[in-house]
């Protein structure tokens, strides 16, 4: 404040300056923290220097003869949600069970390239592909659950893993907490789960993924078939999970990869266009057609 | 307000939206700081406040730039509506206010360079240019406390502020051309202290503009303190 000054408004004077300047290096700091923590753009020293958990190399993918990915290498960071878009038919949802396996069931398709989870190639003939779902979940568009207790779809896949039953309860427990539905169904365990609405029925799904303790959650589409407000929570989940988890997560819904990823990876016609931190990709995309795809001008 | 209440949304919009208000509340903090450091630095003629603010300055404009990369993430990623969408972009807009009157206390503190404090010019005019500080320093701090806390202000109330800091602008101006027309030699001090009131009548108008914005954040409907 304005005053007149006497050498007790000097002494106040000096100690307003010491606490600006403190002031002042607190701020500089938080400010740098926040661009350190986030970088702007995906560099080759983000990628040195960030956990990969996955890595896709060179991978393509034919139905028959048609080739449906392109050379897609892309990497899959550790506890960092990474989102997959594109227009249909790009290929996106193919890429998705490529990281599981789980397009081996499909006879007319093969693939050429590499996926690494923690550096080891999940194609190698050596690799049992029961344990590598238990590592990779999948959450599909539609919920699934099954026509059974809503403890039993919990139980079901520790249960095919061998872990024994007195583990369930606690198992059960710790899975619907962290797919934050314990509180809704604790009370209620006992009913089938087809009664739970969609909303609790996809949360249900998140939490049967996580019983078998997996270290990559993949979802396709999750909240495709979702209300705005149940899509929110499942919003919020991911965002939690991602603490624990690391997780790919396909939709055709824009807004919903800027909310919830970390990076994200457009696809067109089997190719990987751009990949970046989701901000740049929304922000600033530096290829004139991710630019058109995320302004609306085509897909 | 309760924090959870604050902002809508995802967590993650929530978190952004946080680090959004506090780089707004920071500005405003340092700004404040600022304008009063630039008040005593003029009234005392202490050159190194002066180097302080240059060094202020410098934060300032980051702060700026992150308060603008907030809002940017918080739109093109989360597509906020309603309340949320207009405090981001009122955000933008009063943080631009804020950033000016950053320059505005380091010209301010500049002013004080071609007064002559031994021959003790325009002692009285200099003491009314401290009164017009405070009341525009008080109505910069309530301005921005206001936004932040998401508060409609009275406008009428506003209006007979911004009515005494002109009036006192004019007067100081009347005050120190009669004084320059009976001593041409002081001339380029008078205009310098012009100046400096220009500045710190220029800080109210600002906060004005912060309190419409704030006012609008509340209401959604746009108002003017005329």
């Amino acid at each position: 404040m304005v005053k007149s000054v006497s050498n007790a408004d000097k002494d106040e004077l000096t100690d307003n300056q010491s606490n600006n300047e403190q002031k002042r290096a607190e701020i500089a700091i938080k400010i740098a923290t926040e661009l350190t923590d986030a970088p702007d753009i995906v560099s080759d020293e983000l990628i040195r220097t960030h956990e990969l958990k996955m890595e896709t190399v060179e991978l393509s993918h034919w139905y028959a003869d048609k080739r449906v990915l392109s050379g897609i290498s892309l990497p899959i960071f550790k506890n960092r949600v990474t989102a997959i878009i594109g227009p249909s038919g790009c290929g996106k949802s193919t890429f998705l069970r490529d990281l599981n396996r789980l397009n081996d069931l499909i006879s007319i398709s093969r693939i050429s390239g590499q996926v690494l989870l923690d550096g080891q190639d999940i194609y190698d003939k050596s690799v049992d592909t029961v344990q590598l779902r238990k590592r990779i979940g999948m959450v599909f568009q539609k919920p699934n659950p099954f026509a059974m207790s809503i403890e039993k779809n919990i139980a079901y896949g520790p249960y095919i893993h061998g872990v024994k039953s007195d583990e369930f309860p606690a198992v059960i427990e710790s899975s619907l907490r962290k797919s934050a539905l314990w509180d809704e169904v604790k009370n209620r365990l006992g009913d089938n789960a087809l009664t739970l609405s969609g909303g609790q029925q996809q949360r249900l799904c998140i939490a049967r993924a996580l019983s078998v303790e997996p270290e990559v959650i993949l979802f396709d589409e999750p909240c495709s078939s979702l209300d705005p407000h149940a899509t929110a929570k499942i919003e919020d989940l991911i965002t939690k999970l991602k603490e624990e988890y690391t997780v790919v997560i396909v939709t055709h819904n824009m807004q919903q990869a800027a909310r919830v990823s970390d990076y994200t990876a457009f696809f067109n016609l089997g190719e990987l266009i751009e990949f970046n931190r989701t901000k740049a990709i929304f922000s600033s995309p530096e290829r004139k057609m991710t630019e058109e795809y995320i302004s609306g001008r085509f897909g | 307000m309760d924090d959870k209440k604050k902002f809508g949304g995802t967590i993650r919009f929530k978190e952004l939206m946080n680090i959004l208000s506090g780089h707004v509340s920071d500005l405003s903090e340092l700004v404040s700081r600022m304008i009063d450091n630039g008040l005593i630095a003029l009234l005392e003629d202490d050159e190194d406040i002066y180097k302080t603010l240059r060094d202020d300055l410098v934060l300032v404009h980051t702060i700026f730039d992150a308060l603008d990369g907030s809002a940017m993430s918080s739109l093109a990623l989360h597509q906020p509506f309603a309340s949320d969408l207009r405090y981001i972009i009122s955000s933008i807009k009063i943080g631009n206010e804020i950033h000016r009157c950053a320059h505005d206390a380091v010209h301010i503190a500049h002013s004080s360079e071609f007064v002559d404090r031994d021959k003790k010019m325009f002692n009285g005019c200099i003491k009314d240019i401290g009164e017009l500080g405070k009341l525009s320093l008080k109505m910069f701090q309530e301005s921005t406390q206001a936004f932040i806390n998401k508060k409609a202000l009275e406008f009428k109330e506003w209006q007979k502020q911004d009515d005494k800091v002109d009036q006192l602008h004019e007067d100081i101006i009347n005050d120190i051309n009669s004084i320059m027309e009976k001593k041409p030699e002081w001339v380029r001090a008078g205009v310098s202290l012009i100046l400096a009131t220009r500045y710190i009548e220029r800080i109210a108008d600002h906060a004005c503009n912060i309190v419409e914005e704030s006012s609008y954040v509340v209401t959604s409907k746009r108002g003017k303190i005329e």
